[in-house]
């Protein structure tokens, strides 16, 4: 499996977990100028939250959630403004980074970026 | 499950410690360290020497968001000293119950990436300061413990890596206290390497050295380049009085706050020699966080400035504050710091800028006009705290070759001391210690003049041109030399000795 495809499977593992969880995804791959939100859903509670799904296959370079560096939490940052702009919303909002580790079963875990 | 873990360690803050309180946060969230509490740029980087150094010990290093407070929060905070503490409030967050209490230490140290540790500059002060706030023990560097270990009281146990720190906490391996015996490690004190001895003739000079150090007075060498002025200059230690260890303590608290002691008792009077480019603030103490400058560390021992003219005039204007105070205030946006500043200046320089004016064997190329310039680089109020002027001429090769017996540091030694003893009990009273500093009213009390002394001094003043400044001068080195010749009255032969010592004050032509 290459990484493109592996991000891929973890994006479609990623959406399948969170509306397990309860979550209603709103959109996918929102692509801005700035980069690109893998999922924007709305929790149980209603609070919009940009998700950041990060995959990894072994744990050899570390858990995923390492490699979401200060840059990175930056330019989602500017995405979630685009989309809030875009879409006129001055609601409370949240940015989670999702931890998938490839797996048989994969494991999933929702880590709060701020 | 509470993730807060609370550890005690150092700062230094001036030449003192100060104690500053390590709080460590364990929470979910992306993996990283901030550090807040104004930290400085090494005790940021602390952040990535933790993960190695606490990996490479075998511990797991949490993955989640760590926030460390340095409190209070609103001094600044400098150097590597919280790297271990930081290291322990991450191990005992993360891993409460493994981690014994560990409230009762304070620990201080930076960490190598292995897990070791590394000394620390300033641990005396800090040391001094756990003391007085009650805390019983410090856990160290190894480097550190024998400096920690003068103070008595406390207990100082020094670890080789984190690893052997957390053993000793959770009490897995039985360490004791480090000790060092104080008045042992004191009486088996340095020795100079240098001694008056090894200067063949400049008998003059030497003495004159001996009448500034009894007296506490200031001196000013002139001299042609190779006469050997820097050669005496670097033995004036060997004959000032020994330290006690009040004294010695003191020196140490300073040199290790300024990093320069090796972490040794400091157990010989400090000479230091700044060369001749240094700023006003490395010369009197300064900088962001302020800390001691070269008059500071040569408190209690000797501050000698060769090259005279050479120096940047506000770096010797700057002088003026502590030698006249005995202590440096520095005042910055941060806060104001004293530092001690005690000691005896000695200054050189050539007499012309060519440096042979005057020489028997070399003839001067300088102007008048390019000598009195060279000369008035160093201003009237700077000239007036320096009481003896000497000038030191180069010796004839046949002095120079002939064998002959010096005096050495140890006997002349013994005459300052005794001397020193005549004016501690003379100014008992006073609030002073040495003739340089006594006061008008103090010299008209202390330094009585024989009538013929009066008339000798009266007729040299009318003769030779000098100031009323030059008359005070003259008048207070002349008592050092009574007090060297064990005489209760200025007797005339003081006078004639003590008129030798302004040749500055003579006119060049």
């Amino acid at each position: 499996m290459t990484w493109h495809s592996l991000g891929k499977a973890g994006e479609l593992i990623a959406a399948h977990f969170l509306r397990q969880k309860g979550y209603r995804i709103i959109q996918q791959n929102f692509k801005t100028k700035c980069g690109e939100i893998d999922i924007i859903a709305r929790d149980r509670k209603k609070q919009l939250v940009f998700i950041e799904v990060k995959t990894r296959s072994s744990l050899h370079l570390g858990q995923p959630e390492e490699s979401v560096t200060p840059e990175k939490l930056v330019h989602l940052r500017r995405c979630a403004q685009i989309y809030l702009s875009q879409h006129r919303l001055h609601c409370s909002c949240r940015l989670e980074i999702l931890s998938i580790i490839w797996g048989n079963p994969p494991t999933c875990k929702i880590i709060p970026a701020d | 499950m509470i993730m807060l873990a609370r550890v005690h360690s150092f700062t230094i803050w001036g030449i003192e410690g100060y104690p500053v309180e390590v709080e460590v946060d364990i929470a979910p969230g992306l993996p990283g360290i901030s550090v807040v509490g104004l930290p400085d740029q090494a005790v940021k980087e602390a952040r990535d020497r933790l993960k190695p150094a606490i990996r490479n010990s075998g511990f797991e290093f949490p993955t989640s968001k760590i926030v460390v407070n340095l409190a209070p929060a609103d001094l600044k905070k400098e150097g590597s000293y919280f790297d271990l503490p930081i290291a322990l409030g991450i191990l005992k967050a993360s891993n409460p119950q493994k981690i014994a209490p560990i409230e009762d230490f304070c620990f201080v140290g930076e960490l190598a990436l292995d897990g070791s540790l590394r000394p620390v500059k300033g641990i005396l002060p800090m040391a001094i300061k756990a003391k007085e706030m009650g805390q019983t023990s410090l856990v160290l560097p190894w480097e550190n413990a024998e400096e920690a270990a003068l103070v008595q009281d406390i207990s100082v146990f020094p670890v080789k890596n984190l690893g052997e720190c957390v053993d000793l906490i959770t009490g897995k391996t039985q360490v004791s206290p480090y000790q060092v015996d104080l008045n042992s490690l004191f009486s088996s004190r340095g020795k100079y390497e240098v001694d008056f001895s090894e200067v063949k003739g400049q008998t003059c000079a030497k003495r004159a050295l001996e009448v500034a150090v009894s007296g506490g007075h200031n001196i000013l060498m002139v001299g042609s380049p190779g006469a050997g002025k820097s050669m005496l200059a670097s033995r004036i230690p060997t004959i000032l009085p020994s330290l006690s260890l009040e004294e010695s303590m003191e020196i140490t608290r300073i040199h290790s706050a300024a990093g320069v002691n090796q972490g040794k008792l400091v157990t010989t009077r400090p000479f230091r020699h700044p060369h001749h480019t240094v700023s006003d603030i490395a010369l009197i103490g300064g900088g962001n966080i302020p800390g001691p400058g070269e008059v500071s560390l040569a408190h209690n021992g000797v501050l000698f400035l060769d090259e005279l003219p050479e120096f940047h005039r506000n770096a010797l204007e700057a002088l003026r504050q502590p030698m006249e105070n005995g202590q440096v205030t520095i005042s910055r946006a941060k806060g104001r710091i004293t530092f001690p500043s005690r000691f005896l200046l000695v200054a050189a320089m050539n007499p012309c800028p060519c440096g042979w004016y005057g020489d028997q064997s070399h003839t001067c190329r300088c102007t008048l006009p390019q000598i009195i310039r060279y000369r008035q680089k160093i201003s009237g109020p700077l000239l007036d705290r320096i009481d003896i002027h000497i000038e030191v001429t180069s010796l004839p090769a046949s002095l120079l070759l002939k064998e002959r017996q010096e005096e050495s540091s140890d006997s002349i030694r013994q005459r300052v001391e005794n001397a020193r003893k005549i004016q501690a009990k003379r100014f008992e009273k006073e609030g002073i210690f040495f003739n340089a500093h006594m006061s008008p009213s103090q010299m008209r009390k202390y330094c009585s003049l024989t009538e013929e002394a009066r008339s000798l001094l009266e007729k040299a003043l009318s003769e030779m041109h000098f100031s009323g400044r030059a008359y005070d001068k003259i008048r207070k080195v002349a008592r050092t030399i009574a007090d060297l010749d064990s005489s209760e009255t200025i007797q005339p032969h003081h006078i004639a000795e003590a008129i030798q010592y302004r040749s500055l004050d003579r006119e060049l032509y």
